[in-house]
């Protein structure tokens, strides 16, 4: 009998460890969905291949699959891919934190636990923000950006006026735009984005106009838009195109900056790492870059930071593989590749240091941007802002600008008010 | 009683009235063309000339460059191929379908046309977003993804507006011409194929550059229904030259440039067809 026992287990097992065996081999392969980029179009398609294939080298278990998108569109291409139970594995997108409501990110705070990463000591402060919702990591950074003012040093040594140095006030800005500019020879103190509702939004002024626009979660607005102090802020960004006139026309205004800035006319812009590229490779005057001016001598300067996002979807049917993936993307070896790459800065203090870039006269600026205490910009600190809240920040400036009013208290409480009661409704949603 | 002479002859009122139409046409002739100028220029531009103040009309240097850069950037003649496939696949079946369904709703009677007419014409009023995640569930169970199929399979089930556009064309031919062709003892394909057919060549042109410039232009399935870049349409290849936070200008306008060019020709050998089917379509639709 104990003979007939074994002959049937040793043939189980037989049966069984070929299988195990070969589950031990079998290749997963993951898709890692991503989008093209405007500039170094070529460059940055060869990146995401390079880096597929740098981590199946050394995960031989795994295939990733990459494929590539127009930036427009790519949400509308996820949505549907993930609402037909097809989503890729992995992707990098721009969501706002609060997304994470909506169920299709897995959560990937067990997965960082589990890990080597620490978020604290191997991100930037924005990494550790940009994804990071109701106590969870819902992604990891894949890159960095920062915010500084470019100065074109020949304006300044032509007009006499000083370089802006560190810990310079937003009222120095303003009264070194208004010396700068000469109308009369298209010489604009300030570029792109400084006028209007980008100063608000999407530039460092909008930290540090001495308030906050929208509260830190982003579903509030009045209290923040109506008040005194962000009627200020917006008066100082408005009346620097009507006013002082010190912008350049808005018809240049479309990009984020460093095109203008390279006409050699404008003479402070505030661009990010993202446009340094071409300042190094085409500006043909001398220029420099400085920390964004801070709203008084007495304030912190609060940096304008920002972070792409790796993200993994909760339907992912290879959600260990993926995570693998995800891990080496947000860690030091492919950091370092699309560094050298020219392609991302690295999402944490560690490959910029071992690259140098902390020292670097201009990157180092950068740096020291990123290492700053920061907060997830106004825009995405809610999904609903581009249909709540966005419509206020440009019906006021259409109403100032165009419409030439200059109540501002009665027109941020009219917008705010109406902003609160679409936030109301498509949260309560 | 005289008649006062007037101080300009016939002739001369006619010779200014025409030099007076031309001028004016002109002007808004130039009007229309700064835009295309624009794009023409900015085509030829480096991108610092792109954003020069005061803007450059006339770029200096010539940057031709830019077109080969298109090239080099993405594979843009493939992206022309792969749209070019499309767009013949898509007007034989859009030609193919929509003759012979506009031919049944003008000519043949049954019970319950008129009722499947407004069915089909109602379907032109859903929106196309409510329909897109369903489509691509369909198509993903089918195996489609990926491929062209989703591009080119649903032109061969016709397009509402089209057919209900042949359909009105075909309902203005007069019905004698069907009943002789019956007389000589042709069958209702006969009359459709020797008669219908080609007196509805405008309508028919209609649909082939309607159905061109739809391809041609078409962003969201393309973008949907393929992964692969080296199948990727024209639509999408201009495209990557907007990022999110930065557009290749430039480039982006060279490549607009050059994926002008087929739907103009379309046009320049079409259009006595194309205003012909549009004027009897607005006369007798």
């Amino acid at each position: 009998m104990k003979k007939y026992i074994f002959i049937v287990l040793v043939l189980a097992l037989s049966m069984i460890l070929p299988t195990v065996a070969g589950a031990q081999d079998e290749v997963v392969t993951i898709t890692w969905w991503a989008t093209e980029r405007g500039r170094d179009t070529a460059a940055t398609r060869d990146l995401h291949f390079q880096l597929a294939r740098a981590f199946e080298e050394s995960h031989p278990n795994i295939r990733v699959a990459v494929a590539l998108y127009p930036s427009r569109g790519f949400g509308t291409r996820i949505a549907t891919a993930i609402a037909a139970g097809e989503g890729p594995d992995i992707w990098y997108h721009y969501y706002s934190p609060d997304i994470a409501e909506e169920g299709f990110l897995e959560d990937l705070t067990p997965y960082i636990e589990a890990s080597d990463i620490n978020p604290d000591e191997d991100w930037f402060p924005i990494g550790q923000i940009r994804a990071f919702y109701d106590g969870s990591y819902y992604g990891v950074p894949r890159d960095s950006s920062a915010a500084v003012i470019a100065y074109n040093m020949d304006l300044f040594d032509a007009a006499g006026v000083e370089y802006p140095q560190p810990g310079w006030t937003v009222q120095d800005y303003l009264e070194k735009a208004i010396a700068l500019t000469d109308v009369e020879n298209d010489i604009y103190g300030v570029g792109a984005i400084a006028g209007g509702e980008g100063c608000l939004l999407w530039s460092p002024f909008s930290f540090n106009l001495g308030t906050d626009l929208v509260s830190p979660d982003g579903t509030q607005v009045v209290g923040y838009l109506d008040t005194p102090e962000a009627a200020n802020a917006f008066r100082f960004c408005l009346e620097m195109v009507t006013e002082h006139q010190v912008t350049a026309p808005p018809g240049l205004q479309d990009q984020f900056g460093e095109l203008v800035f390279l006409s050699g006319k404008v003479a402070m812009q505030v661009i990010s790492n993202w446009e340094l590229a071409a300042l190094e490779e085409q500006a043909d005057f001398n220029w420099g870059v400085v920390e964004p001016p801070r709203f008084s001598e007495d304030s912190e300067s609060i940096a304008w930071t920002d972070a792409y996002v790796y993200y993994m979807w909760s339907g992912s049917n290879h959600k260990e593989a993926a995570w693998e993936f995800l891990e080496w993307l947000a860690g030091p070896e492919a950091q370092r590749m699309q560094a050298e790459a020219g392609i991302w800065a690295p999402n944490g203090p560690q490959v910029w240091q071992e690259l140098g870039w902390d020292e670097d006269p201009v990157l180092g600026v950068f740096y020291n941007e990123l290492m700053k205490e920061t907060r997830v910009p106004n825009y995405l600190r809610n999904r609903f802002f581009w249909d709540c809240v966005y419509p206020a920040f440009d019906n006021v400036r259409v109403r100032w600008i165009e419409g030439g009013e200059r109540d501002l208290e009665t027109m941020l409480a009219e917008e705010a008010a109406n902003a609160q009661a679409c936030l109301d409704m498509s949260i309560g949603e | 009683m005289r008649l006062s002479k007037t101080p300009l002859g016939l002739r001369q009122i006619k010779w200014l009235n025409t030099v007076t139409g031309y001028t004016i046409l002109s002007i808004l002739a130039v009007l229309f063309l700064v835009p295309l100028y624009w794009m023409f220029s900015t085509a030829l531009k480096t991108q610092t000339q792109t954003f020069a103040i005061p803007p450059e009309w006339i770029p200096d240097p010539v940057a031709w460059d830019n077109f080969a850069a298109v090239f080099r950037e993405v594979p843009f003649g493939r992206f022309v191929i792969n749209t070019a496939f499309l767009v013949v696949m898509n007007i034989i079946g859009q030609l193919v379908s929509v003759t012979l369904v506009a031919y049944g709703f003008a000519r043949l009677r049954f019970p319950g046309r008129d009722v499947l007419f407004l069915v089909m014409l109602s379907t032109l009023m859903i929106p196309y977003q409510i329909t897109l995640v369903p489509r691509f569930i369909l198509f993903s169970k089918l195996g489609w993804v990926n491929t062209y199929l989703p591009l080119i399979v649903p032109a061969f089930t016709g397009s509402p507006f089209l057919i209900f556009l042949v359909r009105q064309y075909i309902m203005s031919i007069p019905f004698d011409l069907d009943e002789a062709a019956y007389i000589d003892g042709a069958s209702r394909f006969t009359v459709f194929r020797k008669v219908i057919l080609p007196l509805a060549r405008p309508a028919l042109a209609l649909v082939v550059v309607f159905t061109f410039i739809d391809v041609w232009n078409d962003f969201l399935q393309p973008l949907i229904y393929l992964n692969d870049p080296n199948m990727f349409t024209v639509s999408l290849g201009l495209s990557f030259f907007q990022g999110q936070r930065e557009t290749n200008w430039n480039l982006l306008m060279a490549a607009s440039l050059m994926a002008m060019v087929p739907p103009l020709v379309l046009f320049f050998f079409a259009q006595r067809q194309l205003i012909g089917g549009i004027s009897v379509e607005g006369l007798k639709g």
